[in-house]
């Protein structure tokens, strides 16, 4: 079946890029739905009611990894036939050390809650998640996947931070 | 641009137009209704909103009106909400606040049972009691049996609980075509009658169960966010708090049934609305309860409401400034605070203006007639799956492989391999539930992979699919992929029946309407076969010469006729063998006119011209 051949872009005909546009998207999931979608073969043979299964679970399945930042940046290595032995590990010294410091940071919030310290880091947070989005789109523009990769795995650390801060602040 | 229509082909013939009924299965009471321009619901004794009550005496068995009007007959055991203890375990509902009013025994494999009259009757059971019931109400009404129906279930339900609704709607001999959430069929009825589009919420506060649909409304589509709720808490719990509180006051009450004093309890709580205070007589003692109070006991139920309407408005992704109107349904609505506390926490409309009661039963109706093909309107709904699923991994965790509020269908592949040599079973303890410890969730059951061929440890790879369909059921399936063999799965339920349980007990109802079934299955056979031929005779007209060779629709023209002419005998196995065939045969076309549909959607259309 030449629709679940499709990669994700083709089959929601957007362009190969790092950043998607949401509303864009949640429009063409629509579209595509509205056509594929089981519903839209209840009555009809068994072999439609499955394809349309299929397809319908793979357009979502489109859905969910282009809606999502590491996924989508996962797969756009996928794509490039780009496989990392995932035992590697990052040797930014750098990043290294800034992870040390937000763990005790959090553990100090843990005894001690400071609704100003945790909005300042947050913000600092996300300003280094910026900039690591801003590297990896370079990286890809030069088709350094290598360094993509790099970067893709302090993308993680900066979202689980981000998320475990937001947290404690609604704790 | 044109719509697919392989399945949906504008039918003329009233013939091919099919008798099918939205059914809401309600934790207190239960409608059926059918959709043809206009709502028509079906009545129990004059009244649409019938009982979901079955009371079983030495003679009889009662369900519906009568039922309930035996509430205070000492010689019958009288069973209501039997749709809070649906799908769950003996062990379940062990903290379950009504579990004393159902007098349940353990079954077999930990299931809870009513035992009646050296019977057991399972929550299946009395739910397909009550279903036979709806049916034969329609059925006699319009001298037509019923071709399918839409039965709703709570957002929140889990696969287990969808499952034993479906196995339920088998047993009296429905045809399922599709379970859908209780706030999203309100959202398409109140959609279509108001033509709003936006955001809404939908707050569902049933008998027994709560729960809160996000969604937006575009074009038709019906696309759900996010959805939260509780399956143990209704206007079941109001009852419960409000006979603790009369208990509490009152000391004459306590020589009093607690099924007595609840039935006191649940007519204050419907006296109350518009009044600050309200009394009644009990046996020439008088009770009263002002509104004070009242919002005092029911405070701690509302405000979980509200915590569940925040939470699932945050997984949304939007903002309460986002939301356009709270729209309210299910009957515990009628209690009149929470249209003002909702107004005052959320800071935006608050609907109640649709008849909270009918509203899930309207937009099951609509649904079924748009799936039978009988509406040709251009309506989708898109859902979401309500609770993460994931896999028992070393340690007791859960490890989730999808996670809730995906939209459904979708499937995912796990590959696993084995970790001793010449290993030749695998077993995949399968969890719903969002907290990280599997005691916590729900274990949907045990697949037991057979069947491996026998290689040295973490040699095997099995391809493990999980597929949830539309209605958010689970099924699984496995490959072996160094082979090619697809591995045997058996699935070990974690409590209750198993599937082959279920499919004899199907049997055996079955079996006892052998005579009619002949007749009913010609028809049956020969209105599919007028089907396929319209379907394929108007795809052929559509798009038969861009995407067939001359050859190819030739032959599809050799099968048509074989069909026609096997549709005027009176064998209706030869019929369906013939659909089976053409079916078959046309395979090929099916996936060439899905692909040139994707092929016409990539050429690049603007979305208004497509939606």
């Amino acid at each position: 079946m030449d629709i679940l051949k499709k990669n994700f872009f083709e089959l929601f005909n957007i362009e190969i890029a790092i950043d998607v546009n949401r509303s864009e998207l949640d429009q063409k999931v629509k579209v595509l739905q509205n056509k594929f979608h089981p519903d839209k073969f209840s009555s009809g043979s068994d072999f439609e009611k499955r394809l349309a299964l299929q397809i319908s679970s793979h357009i979502n399945d489109g859905y969910k990894i282009l809606g999502d930042i590491v996924l989508r940046i996962e797969y756009i290595l996928k794509i490039n036939n780009f496989v990392k032995d995932e035992s590697k590990t990052i040797n930014d010294i750098n990043f290294l050390q800034e992870q040390i410091e937000y763990s005790e940071l959090v553990e100090s919030l843990n005894d001690n809650f400071d609704s100003k310290i945790i909005e300042n880091s947050l913000s600092s947070i996300k300003f280094l998640l910026k900039t690591t989005v801003d590297s990896i789109k370079s990286s890809f523009e030069s088709n350094d996947f290598e360094n993509m990769w790099q970067n893709l795995s302090k993308l993680r650390f900066y979202i689980k931070n981000i998320n475990e801060l937001i947290k404690l602040r609604n704790k | 641009m044109s719509l697919l229509q392989i399945s949906d082909p504008s039918i003329s013939n009233d013939d091919l137009k099919k008798f099918v009924v939205g059914i809401d299965l309600g934790t207190t009471n239960s409608l059926i209704a059918s959709y043809d321009n206009e709502l028509k619901l079906y009545e129990d004794n004059s009244s649409s909103l019938i009982p979901s009550v079955v009371s079983i005496t030495k003679e009889d068995i009662l369900i519906g009106v009568k039922a309930a009007d035996a509430f205070d007959d000492k010689n019958t055991t009288y069973i209501a909400s039997i749709k809070r203890i649906m799908g769950l375990s003996y062990s379940d509902i062990q903290n379950l606040d009504s579990k004393d009013d159902l007098l349940l025994i353990k079954s077999k494999n930990d299931l809870p049972c009513i035992a009646v009259n050296n019977k057991e009757y399972s929550a299946i059971d009395i739910s397909s009691k009550i279903l036979s019931h709806l049916k034969n109400l329609a059925e006699t009404h319009e001298n037509k049996t019923i071709d399918g129906a839409v039965i709703t279930v709570p957002a929140y339900f889990n696969d287990i609980q969808r499952q034993a609704t479906k196995n339920a709607a088998k047993l009296s001999g429905i045809n399922v075509l599709r379970l859908l959430n209780e706030p999203t069929a309100a959202a398409l009825a109140y959609g279509l009658e108001s033509n709003e589009t936006g955001s809404f919420v939908i707050y569902d506060f049933g008998g027994g169960t709560f729960d809160v649909s996000v969604l937006t409304l575009e074009k038709g589509i019906f696309k759900v966010l996010s959805t939260d709720g509780n399956t143990r808490l209704g206007g079941d719990d109001i009852d419960n708090a409000i006979t603790k509180w009369l208990v509490n006051n009152y000391s004459f009450l306590k020589s009093y049934k607690t099924t007595q004093i609840k039935k006191y309890a649940c007519s204050l709580k419907e006296s109350m609305s518009n009044k600050d205070s309200f009394s009644m007589d009990i046996d020439g003692n008088t009770i009263s309860l002002s509104k004070n109070d009242f919002i005092d006991i029911i405070n701690p139920i509302l405000s979980e409401t509200f915590d569940i309407v925040t939470n699932a408005i945050t997984e949304s992704k939007l903002s309460s400034v986002d939301i356009k109107n709270i729209i309210l349904v299910g009957g515990s609505t009628r209690i009149d605070c929470i249209k003002t506390l909702l107004e005052k926490k959320f800071s935006c409309g608050v609907l109640n203006n649709i008849d909270p009661d009918k509203v899930v039963a309207h937009g099951a109706a609509i649904q079924a007639s748009i799936l039978s093909g009988n509406n040709k309107e251009n309506i989708l709904l898109l859902d979401v799956l309500p609770l993460s699923l994931g896999i028992e991994t070393y340690g007791g965790l859960s490890e989730k492989v999808i996670l809730r509020n995906t939209p459904i269908p979708i499937k995912l592949r796990k590959t696993f391999t084995t970790f001793k040599d010449g290993q030749s079973k695998l077993l995949i303890n399968i969890i719903q539930g969002e907290r990280e410890l599997v005691e916590n969730c729900n274990s949907l059951g045990e697949f037991i992979l057979k069947n491996i061929p026998p290689m040295v440890a973490g040699g095997p790879r099995i391809d493990v699919d999980f597929q949830i369909d539309a209605d958010g059921i689970l099924s699984v399936s496995a490959t072996e992929t160094t082979t090619g063999n697809s591995s045997m799965i058996e699935v070990k339920p974690s409590y209750g029946l198993t599937e082959s349980d279920i499919m004899k007990m199907i049997d055996d109802s079955n079996n006892s309407a052998e005579i009619d079934m002949t007749l009913r299955r010609l028809n049956e056979s020969i209105v599919e076969g007028k089907r396929v031929i319209y379907a394929l005779e108007q795809a052929l007209q559509n798009d038969g010469k861009d995407l067939l060779s001359e050859e190819e629709i030739a032959m599809v023209n050799d099968e048509l006729e074989g069909l026609k002419l096997s549709i005027t005998g009176e064998d209706s196995s030869a019929i369906e063998e013939k659909i089976k065939q053409v079916e078959k045969k046309s395979e090929f076309y099916v996936e060439r006119r899905m692909n040139s549909s994707i092929k016409s959607f990539i050429a690049g259309k603007g979305i208004d011209d497509i939606l």
